[in-house]
């Protein structure tokens, strides 16, 4: 974790966001604007998975993925600028940081959950189930995870600056 | 503007001398979401409007764009189901807004940024509306295959136009003194 840190506090953004006192809002206005597009497409197709909608194809909707997928992109970039450019502490004070830690394992448990539901062949049988189907269990099961772990990972993203009240909560 | 909105609080017929804004912030429960250490307090509240605003706008945002024309193989008529879970999270919004903004009441009405933000949203719900009621309610629905009208479309930009001038405003709203530096 030292040798992250140090990684990460290497890149001089700490400098830059001490010098531009903009750059900070701003990317936290598009991290926002990337949550809600992930949230919006990501969600919009589990929840058809779990049910609601019928009429909706599931494959028509996994169109709209590429979006999330930006938005994503676009809340790891400015996840980094937070990171490496922290004016407090530096990167150390986000890496000891018990509820980024566990927005991080989130995010990696929602990736996880991605990867088997293409690579399985699950999403293809969802896919094929039609407008008005019901998908297999496999694939509500893995819809309503996806759900559990994005909405997670906002709950622990807004916890990172109260991170006190997580530790007391837990008793640490 | 914030000295208005300050003068109308002090001088309100609705308060007594400390204002109703004060009133407002020293109730019981304003007092509880704002100094209690629990996690369902204060960053509760905090939690349940990031989760609104990603679904309302995440949502709203994702209908907006498929009316503009990405991913036109879905089709719009069963898409209608999906406003009732936009205004559901409106609503999460607007009572996790209620409380957040009693605990800060005072300080809040004197914030521009949040003003501004309270505006954009009621345009972006407006806007939703009209976007439900003319897209999908008349029977005018575009079926598959046929062209979205330019109005719709015009709605959908607005849509997107609206909730991210509110995402921007909600956001600024932590930043006065940035504000004040630039704009003041």
């Amino acid at each position: 974790m030292d040798t992250l840190a140090a990684l990460l506090d290497a890149t001089g953004m700490a400098e830059i966001v001490n010098a531009y006192d903009w750059i900070w809002p701003i990317c936290e206005i598009f991290h926002f604007a990337g949550m809600a597009l992930l949230i919006g497409t990501i969600g919009f197709v589990d929840i058809r998975i779990l049910g609601f909608g019928k009429g909706l194809p599931i494959g028509a909707l996994e169109r709209l993925l590429p979006i999330g997928v930006a938005g994503f992109v676009v809340n790891t970039v400015t996840g980094l600028v937070f990171v490496a450019g922290n004016p407090v502490g530096g990167a150390m004070a986000y890496l000891e940081n018990l509820a980024f830690q566990l927005k991080m394992l989130l995010i990696l448990l929602a990736g996880i959950n991605v990867a088997v539901f293409y690579l399985t062949g699950i999403a293809r049988t969802a896919a094929a189930a039609g407008p008005a189907g019901d998908a297999v269990p496999a694939a509500k099961a893995i819809a309503g995870a996806s759900l559990v772990f994005w909405v997670g990972v906002i709950v622990f993203g807004r916890l990172i600056m109260y991170n006190d009240t997580l530790l007391y909560a837990l008793g640490l | 503007m914030p000295e208005l909105i300050a003068n109308l609080a002090a001088g309100s017929s609705l308060g007594a001398e400390a204002g109703w804004l004060d009133a407002v912030e020293s109730s019981a429960f304003a007092t509880w979401v704002r100094e209690s250490p629990s996690l369902f307090a204060y960053t509760a509240m905090l939690s349940l409007h990031a989760i609104g605003l990603a679904f309302v706008v995440g949502l709203s945002s994702a209908v907006a764009l498929r009316l503009l024309g990405v991913a036109p193989e879905i089709p719009l008529v069963p898409a209608r189901k999906f406003f009732a879970l936009m205004y559901a999270a409106f609503w999460v919004n607007a009572l996790s807004g209620i409380a957040l903004f009693a605990a800060s009441a005072a300080s809040l009405a004197d914030n521009v940024a949040f003003l501004v933000k309270l505006a954009f949203v009621v345009l972006a719900i407006v806007n939703l509306r009209l976007l439900k009621r003319f897209v999908f309610d008349d029977a005018g629905t575009p079926r598959d295959g046929e062209p979205v009208p330019v109005a719709a479309k015009a709605l959908a930009v607005s849509c997107l136009a609206l909730w991210g001038a509110a995402i921007v405003a909600g956001r600024l709203t932590a930043y006065p003194n940035l504000l004040n530096k630039y704009f003041g």
